[in-house]
């Protein structure tokens, strides 16, 4: 961390409180188009940001006001103008008052993938998976090719100080990729996948290029799903999916409303110690529900929050019902709560049902195994997700199918969902490999 | 846009930027002394964010991304090397790593020939025109009018249970360089976000209003009918019902229209994926994809596009691109590198998301071109339907060509009139050539609207999207 940064901050006679943050980061990208690499990148960049605070009075009464300034490495020259700025847009927001963290312990929580930390070692590693997906597609069978890849190995140094004196430092890394598989049969089909992980080896590529190749093949097959209300088993990425910000960035829907911010915001439509079934009675497996930012290489886990608060695991719905919330310092304050920071890994607890069992039903069961993006809203829970590919499963055997949307209230069909027995880690959460509403809507090819 | 006249304000950067970062001209010119082509480019952003809402506020300096990326091609592929180093000792030795990792390349794999025969405007200067420049308007005041606006928006539903204004502005400059010269841009953006959250103790709803450009503050004026009607919606919302899965006769607001433009044939026809064999319509070049009511345009010169600019991010000066004419499609949008793969001429569409990331092809503001109609004679002229609206997000299939929008609601039609039910939300899904085909009436003015788009799930650039009102039919849930 450069001093300049913290001697302005400290040496402002406006900001009386302030959180600086800094990241030093490096990394490779790889891409193939085809088989053939398109563009082999190195990268590196290192971001401040200085949250300021400065504390005024409104009519008597006692205010905080805040402005949150990123600085690059062109901004360390010209420090007094952009804090001088910092502070008047500070003295501009009235809010309740809050007060910043003091320092404390933060746990040891693993984050890093050591082959990743050196910017050489990310290039090399970077070229050396995109071959070994190269390898991986052209051994996959008759049929099957590589229409595209990328790889993204990133490192990350942080560090955080407050005016409390506050210090934290940690080291992650990050292994986001893109998969795209296309096959010929009936119909030339794809299948795209993206990962996100700590450690290349995560990606467990062999595997994903099996599973990729098999569903790009069914993908060929796949037919129209036909419009029907019935039960639907979200599987592997689709169950991700339902968890996973929105596209573009929107908020996790059960962390967003579990959360203390969403409460004071009055987006929240959860109370503690009330089903989060919202009226619906519950006749599925009991649903618990932990935010854990300590899980070994989860991407959502951290060693401390943007306010330096330690990471923690924390129960929210027990069987259904909500038992706290996760509260970030600011809001943990304004409502009374325990500061647990923010959210972690969404973990749901498995269920007693193999999923072989939740696979079957009569007429048919819908699976599905990828939808073309998440799309669940946040504040309301509805749900309308496109079925990129899936399985209708029935008495007639297996067919794959495509199209249609599957649509609905998350919150509300929670009640009567049933969670497998296997388990998997996805990025947005760890818990049953599949899941089965019993009665959603899809909107498909009319009967 | 095209080349203006600029500011005195305007130019005084233009030239300062010339002073600073004239020295990218011989850093390009050594690079292609060892490789076969070479460019430079540095960006920066400036600019606020306010967000506004009941119990709090907040206000950032938007993330300046300051950096260079520098681009060389060893014959068969690009390489790259970004930074957030823009200093000249830090670019020249950064161009020289490269040029060394570029001679050290050792084939690891097929690498067809890459032969970039890449121009570029020359030597320009551009910037956005700016009739209210937010630079004129202090903060103070910016926050106590986004505050009295969003009060009383409020104020206009008993219902409300939040009302959330957020304003941003910004600056984004970029200067390139290639052996054809060195070009300045400056873009001014300028959003203001409006939502009201209600709720009848059970359920909530919300409803936007939207105001965006390239521009100044001028383009975020909002009228108390905008705010009254974003009121009546909202409320409305909590007793729509669910629509009727299956397939309807629908009319897309413009809104939703954009975003047809913007799944269907935007991400369909970029043409970085007929490279990658991803997009169905690289074998539908001349043929016909539509009905004769069908044309699509991708253009960064619409004046106040939210998606617009003067030379895209690998040095290509901006025009527009017809995709479809009459129903016919008649090409894609191109990145550099998809354009010489294929052997096609380039259109001005690669993008960055920022200097760490790659350039893609991408949209700048896409729409359908206007009809005859008028709405009204739209909507008489369905026996039974949907006045689907304010589409929210969209998702592309450009391999299935299937499409999936969201929507906030639609308004049904009976007998040629709204019959006054809602029904919300509205999950709008499809093939693309019989959606196209089924068109079959459109309306006689365009309006345009802003967005975030995304490669997939990520590569976010700033877009615009719009076009008429728009009649066929789709598969709703």
């Amino acid at each position: 961390m450069d001093q300049r940064v913290v001697g302005a901050v400290r040496s402002h006679p406006g900001i009386h409180d302030w959180t600086i943050r800094f990241q030093h980061g490096r990394g490779a990208q790889v891409y193939l188009a085809g088989t053939a690499i398109e563009n082999v990148r190195q990268v590196g960049r290192d971001a401040y940001e200085v949250e300021l605070f400065n504390d005024h009075e409104i009519d008597g009464q006692p205010m905080r006001g805040s402005a949150v300034i990123p600085l690059g490495r062109e901004d360390l020259d010209r420090l007094p103008a952009i804090l001088d700025d910092g502070v008047s847009m500070a003295r501009l927001i009235h809010n309740p008052p809050w007060t910043l963290p003091d320092p404390t312990e933060h746990p040891t929580v693993e984050l890093a993938d050591a082959r990743l930390v050196d910017a050489a070692d990310a290039v090399r590693e970077a070229r050396e998976a995109a071959a070994q997906i190269r390898d991986l597609v052209a051994a996959a069978g008759p049929g099957v090719r590589l229409s595209a890849a990328e790889l993204f190995l990133t490192a990350v140094d942080e560090e955080l100080i407050n005016s409390r004196g506050l210090e934290a430092s940690s080291t992650s890394t990050r292994v986001l990729s893109e998969l795209n598989l296309l096959a010929d049969g009936d119909d030339q089909a794809e299948f795209f996948r993206q990962d996100e992980v700590r450690r290349l080896d995560d990606l467990r590529l062999p595997e994903m290029v099996r599973e990729a190749a098999g569903h790009a093949r069914d993908a060929t097959r796949a037919r129209q799903a036909r419009t029907r209300l019935g039960p639907v088993v979200l599987t592997d990425i689709a169950a991700d999916q339902v968890f996973s910000a929105s596209v573009l960035g929107m908020s996790s829907p059960y962390l967003t409303q579990t959360s203390a911010g969403a409460a004071y915001a009055r987006l929240s439509q959860f109370e503690i110690g009330e089903s989060v079934f919202l009226g619906q009675p519950h006749t599925g497996d009991p649903f618990t529900l932990r935010s854990n930012a300590r899980r070994p290489f989860s991407v959502l886990s951290y060693r401390f929050d943007p306010d330096g608060l330690p990471a923690q695991d924390v129960l929210l719905i027990e069987d259904g019902v909500l038992r706290a919330r996760t509260a970030t310092q600011r809001y943990a304050q304004y409502l009374g709560l325990p500061a647990t920071g923010q959210s972690g890994l969404a973990e749901i607890a498995p269920g007693p049902t193999p999923m072989a069992d939740l696979l079957r039903g009569e007429p048919s069961v819908y699976q599905v195994v990828a939808f073309s993006a998440p799309n669940v809203d946040a504040v309301t829970g509805n749900l309308g997700m496109e079925i990129r590919l899936g399985y209708e499963i029935g008495r007639d055997g297996t067919r794959p199918i495509k199209g249609g949307s599957v649509t609905g209230n998350l919150f509300e069909a929670m009640a009567a969902a049933r969670f497998s027995s296997e388990t998997s880690q996805f990025p947005s959460f760890a818990g049953p490999r599949a899941i089965r509403f019993e009665s959603m809507q899809v909107a498909g090819e009319d009967a | 846009m095209t080349a203006t006249d600029l500011s005195p304000a305007a130019a005084t950067e233009a030239q300062r930027l010339r002073e600073q970062f004239g020295f990218l001209q011989e850093v390009v010119e050594e690079m292609e002394r060892s490789v076969p082509y070479a460019s430079a480019l540095v960006r920066f952003s400036d600019g606020h964010s306010i967000d506004l809402r009941d119990g709090e506020q907040s206000a950032r300096r938007q993330d300046p991304q300051s950096g260079v990326v520098l681009t060389a091609s060893n014959g068969h592929a690009l390489e790259e090397s970004a930074s957030d180093a823009i200093d000249v000792d830090s670019i020249r030795a950064a161009a020289r790593d490269l040029v060394e990792r570029v001679r050290h390349h050792q084939v690891d794999g097929p690498e067809p020939e890459l032969a970039i025969h890449a121009d570029g405007p020359g030597d320009m200067d551009f910037a956005t025109p700016v009739a209210v420049d937010p630079l004129s308007v202090s903060l103070t005041d910016r926050i106590a009018r986004y505050e009295a606006i969003r009060r009383r928006l409020r104020a206009m539903e008993d219902l409300a249970v939040q009302a959330i204004a957020i304003h941003r502005d910004g600056s984004s400059t970029s200067i390139f360089s290639n052996r054809s010269g060195m070009t300045t841009q400056q873009i001014h953006r300028v959003v203001l976000i409006l939502q009201l959250f209600v709720s009848d103790g059970q359920r909530r709803e919300v409803d936007v209003v939207i105001k965006a450009g390239t521009g100044g503050l001028e383009l975020v004026d909002v009228s108390d009918e905008e705010l009254a009607e974003c009121a009546a919606t909202a409320a409305s919302l909590l007793t729509a019902g669910s629509v009727p899965p299956g397939t309807h006769n629908i009319i897309a607001d413009p809104l939703t229209t954009g975003t047809i433009a913007h799944e269907a044939f935007g991400h369909g026809v970029e043409t970085d994926m007929f490279v990658k064999e991803r997009a169905r319509a690289a074998e539908y070049v001349g043929q016909r994809v539509g009905s004769d009511l069908v044309n699509i345009f991708d253009d960064p010169t619409v004046p106040a596009g939210y998606g617009s600019y003067f030379v895209d991010d690998e040095g290509q000066l901006a025009s527009g691109t017809a995709i479809i004419r009459n129903g016919v499609f008649q090409r894609g949008i191109t990145d550099l590198y998809s354009a010489t793969r294929l052997g096609i001429p380039r259109s001005a569409n690669g993008r960055r998301e920022s200097v760490q990331r790659k350039a893609y092809a991408r949209m700048s503001n896409t729409f359908f071109g206007a009809g005859t109609s008028t709405l009204e004679e739209l909507i008489a002229g369905l026996d039974e339907g949907l006045l689907v609206s304010r589409a929210i997000n969209g998702m592309e299939d450009p391999k299935g060509w299937g499409i999936q929008i969201w929507c906030s609601f639609a308004r049904e039609i009976k007998h040629g009139r709204l019959t006054g039910t809602v029904y919300s939300p509205i999950a709008l899904t499809g093939y693309v050539p019989d959606l196209l085909a089924d068109v079959s009436g459109l309306s006689n003015t365009i309006e345009m609207a802003s967005g975030s788009c995304g490669k997939g799930w990520k590569e976010i650039v700033p877009v615009g999207s719009g076009g008429p009102y728009l009649r066929t039919r789709c598969r709703l849930g």
